[in-house]
């Protein structure tokens, strides 16, 4: 066991902050609906990688130190393109979604076509390979994840506040578009970092499962975040272990105990054994 | 001098329909405004002019003695909307945490809830008559009180100026008539200048200190005891029909066309 933990220390460690930050964001996303954003983002992300990867085949040399760098700036290029059309759209404010998914996939598999093909990669950034990471993913994820906890736990009330009573939040005072911008460009930060570990295609799911397994069984805001950081690293460490111990995919395996696990909540929940793990932690 | 809120002919329009026109009043510190009239009226869109949610076509208001357009001192301005029970029911908020967020204007950025907060959020839950109900989910409650709990969400900052936009909608007679009885003490105790917009004209004229009737125009703008003896003439302007008044025992009053 301890040859494992050592043997997969990045793995590790990326796990850790990885999962204690998507669940942050989610719970952001999924009260405001817009649980899908994950999907657009990582699209986005992913045609991100492709520029990087086609711009690292053509000039040999680069100032740019890991394809993720290029995917976090497509990725926040995304969140703010969601947030224009919303406006742009206010009745169909929905609209959004689909019509950058498909631009992010399309941008996706013409910049790869134009490099002949996916490469092993690309389709690391596909599905995820977190016992494949090492130290410079580490580093990468260390900073942006230090960075998206720091403005949370600084801006912690003024995103609270914007999410729940955007019109009351101007009232109070509260710079509203510059909280609902930052936590825009936090989203697509987190997202960009998830995406090498978990994959574009998984990446939403491990923002809004947790998220989803915590809502039956809190009632306040702050008890939605503590439970959803809990089964999100939960779901991370046994997931890894098992694709480790099976030889099975990484992001996938995570993905499953993290379904797996809003499952036996949700029938735990139905068979009545809500109240008390309610009662005893929900504020 | 002292007017939390002076409107000096304030017109507005949406699109080419006129929605106010000429409006003038003002509410001085420690009085009580209730603003009154049928549905339609321009009595939300005033209050948005208020907030500063809207721009005047033509007007000027000031808020504690500044233009709107200077006055930055917005959490001295407590709000209660009348869409403050429709929001997302299953919004994952306790009592506690909504009410907090009345005071993170005034507490200002990159700081926390201390003890004095805290106190402060109990005290306000406390006054609207929700004490206990702090740990509950906001969307497992009643409409009554959720609408307290906006309430004190707007009272926990201490706000100068309180604006109630029909904050009785869908609340019990009880719960009123305890509402009504927050709204004095706060006046009372706290010298809080108060505009409510209610549609019960009875409990308005047995409540507060002013009363305006408005149907795009400000038809009457006056003290209650003038209202009461001219209110057969004013409401039949304010309608556009003849209405005959009845009274009840309870205080309450009827309006029949």
């Amino acid at each position: 066991m301890l040859e494992f933990i050592y043997e997969f220390r990045y793995a590790f460690a990326i796990s850790l902050i990885v999962g204690i930050i998507c669940p942050f964001v989610g719970t952001f996303i999924v009260v405001r609906r817009l649980s899908v954003i994950g999907e657009v983002l990582s699209n986005m992300s992913l045609s991100g990688v492709a520029l990087g990867s086609l711009l690292g085949s053509i000039i040999p040399f680069s100032f740019v130190p890991t394809l993720q760098i290029y995917g976090t700036f497509f990725a926040i290029i995304g969140a703010l393109l969601v947030e224009w059309l919303r406006k742009r759209f206010p009745s169909f404010s929905e609209i959004s979604i689909p019509i950058l998914l498909a631009f992010g996939m399309g941008l996706s598999v013409v910049l790869f076509s134009a490099m002949n093909g996916f490469n092993v990669n690309i389709q690391a950034y596909l599905f995820g390979n977190l016992l494949a990471v090492n130290k410079t993913d580490l580093i990468t994820t260390l900073v942006i994840g230090c960075v998206v906890l720091i403005i949370f736990l600084l801006l912690y009330k003024e995103f609270f506040a914007v999410t729940f009573d955007a019109e009351y939040s101007r009232l109070i005072g509260i710079p509203r578009r510059l909280i609902q911008f930052l936590l825009i460009i936090i989203i697509a930060l987190t997202i960009s970092v998830t995406v090498r570990s978990i994959g574009s295609m998984l990446v939403s799911g491990l923002m809004v499962l947790p998220v989803a397994t915590s809502l039956l069984i809190s009632r306040g805001f702050k008890s939605l975040l503590l439970f959803s950081m809990l089964f999100s690293v939960t779901a991370i460490f046994i997931g890894l272990f098992f694709s480790y111990l099976f030889n099975l995919a990484t992001g996938g395996t995570i993905i499953l105990i993290s379904a797996l696990l809003f499952l036996s909540v949700l029938l735990i929940k139905k068979w009545g054994f809500q109240t008390s793990i309610a009662n005893s932690k929900s504020y | 001098m002292n007017a939390c809120i002076k409107l000096n002919s304030v017109s507005f329009k949406y699109d080419h329909s006129i929605v106010l026109e000429n409006i003038s009043l003002s509410l001085h510190k420690g009085e009580f405004l209730g603003l009154i009239g049928p549905n339609g009226s321009g009595k939300s869109t005033l209050i948005k002019l208020i907030l500063g949610m809207q721009k005047p076509m033509e007007g000027e208001i000031e808020l504690f003695d500044h233009p709107i357009k200077q006055f930055k001192e917005w959490p001295k301005i407590g709000y209660v909307s009348q869409k403050a029970n429709t929001f997302n029911g299953g919004f994952p908020a306790t009592v506690f945490e909504v009410v907090s967020t009345g005071l993170y204007g005034k507490m200002g950025i990159f700081k926390w809830l201390g003890k004095y907060e805290k106190e402060k959020i109990m005290e306000a839950i406390h006054l609207v008559g929700l004490s206990g109900y702090e740990k509950r989910n906001i969307g497992k409650l009643s409409g009554g009180q959720q609408q307290r709990v906006f309430i004190a969400r707007a009272i926990v900052s201490e706000p100068e100026l309180l604006i109630l936009d029909e904050p009785t909608v869908g609340v019990d007679g009880k719960s009123e008539s305890e509402f009504y009885q927050t709204l004095q003490k706060l006046q009372r105790e706290l010298h809080v200048s108060i505009l409510l917009v209610s549609h019960d004209i009875g409990a308005i004229t047995a409540h507060v200190d002013l009363v305006a009737c408005l149907n795009r125009k400000l038809f009457f703008y006056g003290k209650p005891m003038e209202f009461e003896l001219n209110q057969t003439q004013i409401m039949s302007e304010l309608y556009g029909q003849n209405i005959h008044v009845l009274k009840h025992n309870h205080g309450g009053i009827h309006y029949v066309k």
